[in-house]
């Protein structure tokens, strides 16, 4: 990226690749682009021009489309009326950037393959399912997780110990990826997933995985373990033509499998320190101690409040209108998901985080045919998460003798940290 | 209040169960039932169905 002179405040990151990537997402650069975001819906919703772009950046959502008109939406109606109309606004947006790394998968199918596809995936993700994943992966991995910084009692960084943890760990036991491995299969996760620095090292950590996963599959062409590749090995798909129906070749299980690393490990990541920062920051983390049945709320009220994605974007494949705005064929168009989910229309006081607001759908997930088909593993992930604290560090409040953390970033939104201490249990 | 699910538009997120877990399951065809229409409160119902991807539930009042 054409970073410009500004020097970041702080650097942020689990390793090399993660920082730079975070850097240059504006982590560092921009911490309250809300105000802007403001007075952008107020004057709009819609404006020619990327999101990066009003922040004097050039960030990675016009990113490979340079040539391209860019249009930003800033409302939640028309936020969520372009995600939905997916005929006009095609995925195909995903080619310049995920897709160079890890390539071709759902996040860029266009209908009618899209729905096929999700149609195969979906039945490993409903809640019934994921409450067995709960029991089998993400509760194990989370107790592994605590364990190993409550037992030495001391202050520890919670965003770099557990939330960096959690979701790698469990997409890793969801795979069949052996225990000693989780570690470096975490380092290669993080670096396959950057957006700046080296392209050829992102590729080679890609590949590694590729090849690590290959193998997996192979293995479970024989004999199924119930976990998600043996799922997807047994799967079937129609052909429309024919209207025979085959397996999902290696390929396709590969493409699916590798989407899951950056789509839902760096966003549970960020979405879990978030959520420990905005309830220990403003105390009411001793609600969720009296009445665990908040949790739920608390999650969700956190993601709609400082989203890990704050966009999410589109090619328009034919002349449209949006917000009075004509968007020409051809365009680039951005859903400010940061500047929807603070829409007053909808929320009131949007600014704060009150984990007793009323429950209504945000946009953090997205909308339309693509909304996260990980949603209830990430919030299971997270419950798991929140529960494990309240119920293995009494007293856990923010550290009082560390740098007094904040929450950062333009695309991403991510803690700077989450430094903790708390009571010998 | 009535609640139509069109089978062929749902695409099987759960979406709405999460909103209004006592209103809507998902059969063994990975497709949304309800399971009781008067399980939440309206404001649940309406909300899971602003939430489906694909507009697939329709609310009808009982007598409007
Ligand atoms: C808090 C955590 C998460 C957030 C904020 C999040 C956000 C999103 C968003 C905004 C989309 C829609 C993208 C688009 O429309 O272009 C999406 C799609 C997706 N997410 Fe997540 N996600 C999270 C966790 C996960 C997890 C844990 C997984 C693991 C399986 C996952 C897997 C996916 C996949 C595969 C898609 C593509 C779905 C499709 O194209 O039909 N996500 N996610
Ligand atoms: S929200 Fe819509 S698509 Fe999702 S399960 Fe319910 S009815 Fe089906």
């Amino acid at each position: 990226m054409a970073q410009s002179a500004r020097k970041p405040r702080v650097t942020v990151g689990a390793n090399a690749a993660d920082r730079a990537r975070n850097l240059a997402t504006g982590a560092g650069l921009v911490d309250d682009p809300y105000p802007k975001y403001a007075e952008l819906r107020e004057t709009g919703p819609v404006h020619e021009g990327s999101i990066s772009g009003v922040f004097d950046m050039e960030g990675p959502e016009s990113q490979g489309w340079r040539d391209r008109r860019n249009f930003s939406l800033y409302d939640w109606k028309t936020v969520d009326a372009m995600l939905r109309d997916n005929e006009t606004y095609s995925s195909s947006w995903y080619e310049a950037s995920l897709g160079a790394v890890v390539g071709f998968s759902i996040l860029q199918m266009d209908e009618p393959e899209h729905r096929r596809y999700r149609s195969l995936v979906q039945p490993a993700f409903t809640r019934l399912n994921i409450e067995d994943w709960r029991k089998r992966w993400i509760q194990p991995a989370v107790d592994a997780i605590v364990d190993g910084f409550v037992e030495r009692g001391e202050p520890v960084d919670i965003y770099a110990e557990l939330c960096a943890k959690v979701p790698v760990y469990t997409i890793a036991s969801s795979f069949g990826v052996a225990a000693e491995d989780v570690p470096h299969f975490h380092e290669l996760a993080v670096t396959s997933v950057g957006v700046i620095g080296d392209p050829a090292g992102r590729i080679r950590a890609s590949n590694e995985i590729a090849d690590y996963l290959r193998g997996i599959i192979a293995d479970r062409r024989h004999s199924g373990t119930g976990d998600l590749i043996s799922v997807l090995c047994t799967v079937e798909i129609d052909d429309p033509d024919s209207g025979e129906s085959h397996h999902l070749s290696d390929d396709e299980i590969l493409a699916f499998a590798r989407i899951m690393l950056p789509a839902g490990a760096g966003t549970t990541y960020r979405g879990l320190g978030c959520l420990f920062l905005g309830l220990l920051e403003t105390g009411q983390i001793d609600q969720l101690r009296e009445d665990r049945s908040l949790i739920d709320a608390a999650i969700e009220e956190s993601l709609r409040w400082e989203q890990p994605l704050t966009s999410i974007s589109r090619l328009s494949t034919r002349d449209s209108e949006l917000g009075g705005v004509k968007i020409p064929a051809g365009s680039v168009v951005h859903g400010c998901v940061a500047a929807a989910n603070r829409d007053p229309a909808r929320w009131d006081d949007p600014d704060t985080f009150d984990i007793r607001r009323p429950l209504q759908p945000h946009a953090s997930f997205g909308s339309g045919p693509h909304l996260c088909i990980g949603m209830h593993l990430a919030r299971t992930e997270m419950r798991c998460a929140i529960n494990a604290v309240l119920d293995r560090m009494p007293g856990l409040r923010l550290d009082p003798d560390a740098d007094k953390p904040w929450i950062t970033g333009l695309l991403f939104r991510t803690p700077t940290a989450v430094p903790v201490v708390f009571d010998a249990p | 209040m009535k609640i139509h699910i069109d089978r062929e538009l749902c695409m099987g997120s759960g979406s709405c169960q999460f909103f209004a877990p006592h209103t809507f399951d998902l059969d063994a065809e990975c497709k949304a039932v309800v399971s009781n229409p008067e399980g939440d409160p309206s404001t649940a119902i309406q909300s899971a169905a602003s939430s489906c991807p694909t507009r697939a539930i329709e609310l009808v009042e009982a007598d409007g």
